[in-house]
C-alpha cells in the first residue's frame, strides 16, 4: 500500500488529465494557425514567382530583381511570424515537460517512501489548486480599470466592490496593482508552469467585464473567434449575447441602435429563437408606447437602467419597498398603457440585471467545455470530498475556542486536546461542513491505556499523567504527584480513581 | 514505472523530435524558410551582379547568352521555391498529425473521468467567503516569506491587498516569515536568538552553522565552532544522544573530501523545526486546515470515482445520505482528531443520540444496544463480552477524548 493511502501515479495523471489536454489543444491550435499562414503565404509567393517567370520571358532583368526583393520581404515576414509560432510551441511543450517531471518526482518519492517529500509534493499540489481558484475568481482586474462612468453608481452600492475599493485605498504603497491574484500567487511559488493560467485569465477577464462592467465587447470578439466551435454544438451564447446588446440599447433609449442590432444580428436567429425575438420587438413597442404617453412629464428620472428607474418611468411613482414580481398586484391600478400585467412581468425579467449573471454563466460553461476544463473550481471539489472524508460524528459539537482573555492554562489545555486541531471543526470550515455527509467508519479508532474518570470522560491514562506533569512544570497549576487534571472540565482527580476500560 | 507516465513521456519525446532529434516539425518549417530566404537572396545577388557587370562592360554580351545565364538562375530559383513550398506544407501536415497522435496515443489513455462528476455535494455561493478565509490562512502559514515585501507591515498589507487576507490572521505569521526569510538567506542569528535554548532547533542551527563554515573551507573555524558550541549544548541539555550527529561533520573535517554536505537538507530541517516551534509557541496549527482537507480530498478522490461509476450503473445517488457509503482510510496525521467508537453490538459508530455507555464490567457498548439488551432498563442483562450481569442503573455514559 502507498504511504499515505494516496492514489497511484496513474490515478493522479487521470485526475489531472486537463493539464496535458489543454496544452495539446493549444498546440493543435498553434499548428492550425501555421497551416493557415503557410497556405496564405504560399499562394502569394506562387503569384510572385509566376511574375518572375513572366519577366524572365520578357527579359526584364531589373523587374526580376525587383520581384525578388519583394519575395525576400514576404519570406522574411513569414519567417518572423513562424518564429513566433515556434516560440509558442516551445513554451507549450515546456509546460507538458514540467508536468511530466512533476509526476516523475511523485513516482520517485513514492518508490523511495520519502514521507516528508511526499507531503511537500502535496503541499505544492494544494498550492496549484489555490492558484487555480484565485485565477478563476480573481476580482482585482476591475480595480485596475478603476471606476468607469457606466458602473460608478453600482460600485458605490455593491458591498463587495465597496470593500475592494477600500482595500485599494488603504494600500497606496503597492506600486503596481497586480492583474490577477492567482497568477501572482503561482509566480511567487514558482508554480506558473503547472497551470494553464493564461486560459483561465482570459475567462476571468471576459467574465469580469460582463459581471462588473456590463460590457459585451470582449465576449463578442471571443464569440467571433470561436464561431465554429459554438455552432458545432448549437450554442445559444451568441443569441443571448446579441439579445443582451439589444436590451441594453433599449434601456438607454437608443432606438436606432437597437433596431440596427435587431436587423443585423438578432434577425439571424429568427428560426431558432422566434419567441424571444417576438419579445424583443415587443419590448421596443412596449417602451415606445409608454414613452409616447408620458412625453409631457419627461424628467431626468426616466432612466431605464435600474429597476427603480424603470418602475418610475412606467408608473410615475417610486418603487415600493416590498416590491417583488410574484406578489405585487400593482399592474391593476397603475397607469400602464396598452399592456397587461403579464407583459410587464416578462419585460421586467428581460430588463433585469440578473441576465448579466446568466450570460456570464453561459459564457463560462461554453469556454470551459471548449478546453475540457472542469466547470466547477477544482479546489471546491477537493474540499467537498475532503470535508466529508474527515467529518466524524463528533465534529461540530460546538466546543468553544478559548478567547484571548482566557487564562494561559485554558489556552494550553485547549491546545492539548486533539479535537482543537480538527480541520472540519476549524472556524474556516465548520460553517461549510454542516450540510455535508459524514465519513463512514468501520473500525474504532481510540487510544492506548483507556481509563475512565469519575465524570465519565475516558482518556489515554499515560497521556493524562504526562499532561499533569506538563501543567506543573509550566507552572500553570499546582497538582500533587498522584493528581491529574481533566482537560475538558478542569476537575482534579487522583490516579487511584482511574478505571481501566475495555472498549472492544 | 507507472505505465501511463511512461507512455506519456515517450509520446512527448516523439513530439519534441518530430523532424529530427531536438527539432519539431514547426521548427523545421522555420529553418527551411530561413534557408530558402538566404538562397533567394544569394541568387538575387548573383543576378544583380550580372546586370551590374553587364552595364559596366564595353561590349555587351549577346542577348541570347545573357538570357541563358539568367534562365539558369531563375530555373534554380523555381526549383528552390517548389522544394521549399512542398517541404513546408508537408512539415505542417506532419505537425498536425503528430499532435493528433499525441492525443490518441497518450492523452486518450489518460482520460478517464471528469472532475465535475464527483461534485455531488456542492457548496452554495455563501461558502466562498469561508473558503477564501481558509486560503488566506494557508497563504499566511506557508508563503508569507515568499512575498515581495520586506517589512512586516508591508507583508500584512500585501496579503490583504492581493489575496484579501485578514490582517488579524496574517499578523500571526509575519514574525515567522521574517525568521524563515533570514534563514533562507543563510543568516542564522535571528533564528538563534529566537529559538528556545536547549531545543532541537538550537542544536540543528549549530550544525548548520558548522556546515557553512566547513563549506567555506575554513576547517579551523569549523573545528573551533563545534568545540565551543556542542559540548556546551550537551552539558546544558544533558542530550548526550546528539553526539552521533556531530561525528560525521568531525569526520569530514579530518578527511579532506568534503562536498557531500547536505546543506539544503539541513536548512530545510531547521525551517521545519522553526515552523513547528513557532506554531506550537503561538498556539497555531502546524498544518493549515485547507491543506489537511485538500489532502483528504486527494486521498478519497479515487473512492468517490469508483463509487460514482458503480452508481451510474445502478442509478442511485448518495447525495441525500448523511453518511458516505464507503470507507476511506486516512493516514495518521488526518485522523486522531476525534476518537471513533464503533459499537461492537450494533457495528455502528456512536453519535450524540446514541452515545457509548460503560457497563459494570468496564466493557463499552452504545446506548441503543444497551436499551435493547435491558429492554429499556426493565430487566438485568448479561454483558455480550463477558459473564458479568448488570442493571441499567449501574451503567454510565462515557465520553472518549483524545490527547
Ligand atoms: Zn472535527
Ligand atoms: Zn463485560
Amino acid at each position: 500500500m502507498s504511504m499515505l493511502n494516496e492514489p497511484t501515479v496513474d490515478f493522479h495523471l487521470k485526475l489531472n488529465e486537463q493539464t496535458f489536454h489543454i496544452p495539446n489543444e493549444l498546440l493543435k491550435n498553434n499548428v492550425k494557425k501555421v497551416h493557415k499562414l503557410v497556405e496564405h503565404e504560399s499562394r502569394r509567393l506562387n503569384q510572385l514567382f509566376d511574375d518572375v517567370n513572366i519577366f524572365m520571358g520578357a527579359q526584364e532583368s531589373q523587374n526580376i530583381i525587383n520581384k525578388l526583393n519583394e519575395i525576400i520581404k514576404v519570406v522574411e515576414l513569414l519567417e518572423r511570424k513562424l518564429e513566433k509560432r515556434v516560440n509558442v510551441e516551445c513554451e507549450l511543450l515546456k509546460r507538458i515537460e514540467y508536468r511530466i517531471n512533476y509526476y516523475k518526482e511523485l513516482e520517485s518519492l513514492k518508490s523511495t517512501r520519502n514521507r516528508d517529500g511526499l507531503i511537500n509534493w502535496y503541499q505544492r499540489y494544494t498550492n496549484i489548486l489555490i492558484g487555480e481558484y484565485l485565477t478563476r475568481n480573481n476580482n482585482l482586474y476591475d480595480q485596475e480599470l478603476g471606476v468607469d462612468s457606466k458602473t460608478g453608481a453600482n460600485i458605490g452600492t455593491d458591498l463587495n466592490a465597496g470593500i475592494r475599493q477600500k482595500r485599494k485605498m488603504s494600500s497606496p504603497t503597492v506600486p503596481n496593482l497586480p492583474m490577477n491574484a492567482g497568477f501572482q500567487f503561482l509566480k511567487s511559488q514558482n508554480l506558473e508552469n503547472y497551470l494553464d493560467y493564461d486560459i483561465l485569465i482570459t475567462a476571468n477577464q471576459i467574465a469580469n467585464s460582463l459581471e462588473t462592467h456590463h460590457d459585451l465587447s470582449l465576449l463578442i470578439s471571443w464569440i467571433r473567434e470561436n464561431q465554429a466551435f459554438l455552432e458545432s454544438k448549437s450554442s445559444v451564447l451568441e443569441f443571448e449575447t446579441r439579445f443582451q446588446e439589444y436590451i441594453e440599447l433599449v434601456k438607454v433609449q437608443n432606438y436606432p441602435g437597437a433596431i440596427n442590432c435587431f436587423q443585423t444580428h438578432l434577425i439571424n436567429f429568427i428560426h431558432t429563437n422566434f419567441e424571444e425575438l417576438k419579445l424583443a420587438s415587443g419590448l421596443l413597442v412596449f417602451i415606445k408606447s409608454c414613452k409616447g404617453s408620458m412625453l409631457k412629464q419627461h424628467s431626468a428620472e426616466n432612466d431605464l437602467t435600474s429597476r427603480r428607474g424603470f418602475f418610475q418611468f412606467f408608473f410615475r411613482k417610486p418603487l415600493p419597498k416590498t416590491f417583488s414580481p410574484e406578489t405585487s398586484g400593482l399592474g391593476s391600478d397603475s397607469a400602464i398603457v396598452g399592456s397587461s400585467n403579464g407583459d410587464f412581468e416578462r419585460y421586467t425579467r428581460v430588463l433585469d440585471d440578473e441576465r448579466w449573471d446568466t450570460l456570464k454563466g453561459l459564457f463560462l460553461q461554453e469556454y470551459y467545455s471548449m478546453y475540457g476544463i472542469s466547470q466547477h473550481d477544482p479546489l471546491l471539489i477537493y474540499l467537498s470530498l475532503g470535508i466529508s472524508t474527515l467529518k466524524t460524528k463528533a465534529c461540530l459539537q460546538g466546543l468553544p475556542n478559548p478567547d484571548a482573555e482566557d487564562s494561559p492554562m485554558d489556552n494550553f489545555l485547549h491546545n492539548e486536546l486533539n479535537h482543537s486541531k480538527c480541520p472540519v471543526c476549524s472556524a474556516e470550515f465548520a460553517p461549510l461542513a454542516s450540510d455535508l455527509p459524514y465519513a463512514h467508519h468501520i473500525q474504532s479508532n481510540l487510544f492506548d491505556n483507556p481509563v475512565m474518570l469519575p465524570n465519565g470522560n475516558v482518556y489515554d491514562g499515560k497521556k493524562l499523567k504526562a499532561l499533569a506533569n506538563k501543567l506543573v512544570s509550566k507552572n500553570l497549576c499546582s497538582l500533587d504527584t498522584d493528581q491529574i487534571m481533566d482537560p475538558v472540565d478542569r476537575s482534579v482527580y487522583n490516579e487511584k480513581e482511574f478505571i481501566t476500560m475495555y472498549p472492544t | 514505472m507507472s505505465e501511463l507516465l511512461g507512455t506519456l513521456e515517450s509520446e512527448y519525446n516523439k513530439l519534441l523530435e518530430g523532424a529530427s532529434p531536438s527539432k519539431t516539425h514547426l521548427k523545421k518549417v522555420l529553418e527551411d524558410t530561413h534557408e530558402f530566404r538566404l538562397n533567394v537572396k544569394r541568387l538575387k545577388g548573383y543576378l544583380t551582379k550580372q546586370v551590374q557587370e553587364e552595364r559596366e562592360k564595353d561590349t555587351p554580351t549577346p542577348a541570347t547568352k545573357l538570357a541563358k545565364k539568367q534562365q539558369v538562375a531563375v530555373d534554380k530559383l523555381n526549383r528552390l521555391h517548389k522544394n521549399w513550398d512542398s517541404g513546408i506544407k508537408k512539415s505542417t501536415k506532419l505537425a498536425t498529425q503528430q499532435y493528433s497522435k499525441f492525443q490518441k496515443n497518450a492523452l486518450n489513455k489518460v482520460y478517464d473521468f471528469e472532475l465535475d462528476q464527483v461534485y455531488t455535494n456542492k457548496f452554495d455561493p455563501g461558502a466562498r467567503e469561508h473558503i477564501e478565509r481558509a486560503i488566506g490562512l494557508h497563504i499566511s502559514r506557508y508563503n508569507v516569506s515568499q512575498i515581495p515585501e520586506q517589512d512586516s507591515e508591508g507583508m500584512v498589507r500585501y496579503l490583504d491587498h492581493v489575496y484579501g487576507v485578514d490582517p488579524r490572521v496574517s499578523t500571526n505569521f509575519v514574525q515567522m516569515a521574517e525568521i524563515v526569510g533570514q534563514l533562507r538567506k543563510d543568516n542564522l542569528d535571528t533564528c538563534m536568538e529566537w529559538c528556545t535554548k536547549g531545543s532541537n532547533l538550537e542544536f540543528e542551527l549549530h550544525l548548520l552553522k558548522a556546515m557553512f563554515l566547513l563549506e567555506s573551507g575554513d576547517k579551523l573555524a569549523t573545528y573551533q565552532y563545534l568545540l565551543k558550541s556542542i559540548p556546551d549544548f550537551m552539558q546544558k541539555t544533558q542530550k548526550k544522544s546528539v553526539r552521533h550527529r556531530v561525528a560525521p561533520l568531525l569526520a569530514q573535517l579530518v578527511v579532506s573530501t568534503g562536498g557531500d554536505l547536505k546543506l539544503e537538507e539541513q536548512r530545510n530541517n531547521c525551517v521545519d523545526l522553526l515552523t513547528r516551534e513557532y506554531c506550537d509557541r503561538n498556539n497555531l496549527p502546524f498544518n493549515s486546515s485547507l491543506f489537511l482537507v485538500v489532502m483528504s480530498g486527494i486521498i478519497s478522490f479515487q473512492f468517490f470515482i469508483k463509487y460514482k461509476t458503480l452508481q451510474a450503473v445502478r442509478h442511485v445517488d448518495w447525495s441525500t445520505e448523511n453518511e458516505l457509503p464507503f470507507h476511506v482510510k486516512l493516514p495518521d496525521f488526518l485522523t486522531n482528531f476525534h476518537p471513533i467508537f464503533i459499537c461492537p453490538v450494533l457495528k455502528e459508530e456512536t453519535t450524540e443520540e446514541n452515545p457509548p455507555y460503560a457497563l459494570p464490567c468496564h466493557h463499552v457498548i452504545s446506548k441503543f444496544s444497551l436499551d435493547k439488551l435491558s429492554k429499556n432498563g426493565t430487566c438485568n442483562f448479561k454483558c455480550p463480552y463477558c459473564p458479568v450481569t448488570g442493571a441499567r442503573g449501574k451503567t454510565s455514559k462515557v465520553n472518549f477524548v483524545m490527547l
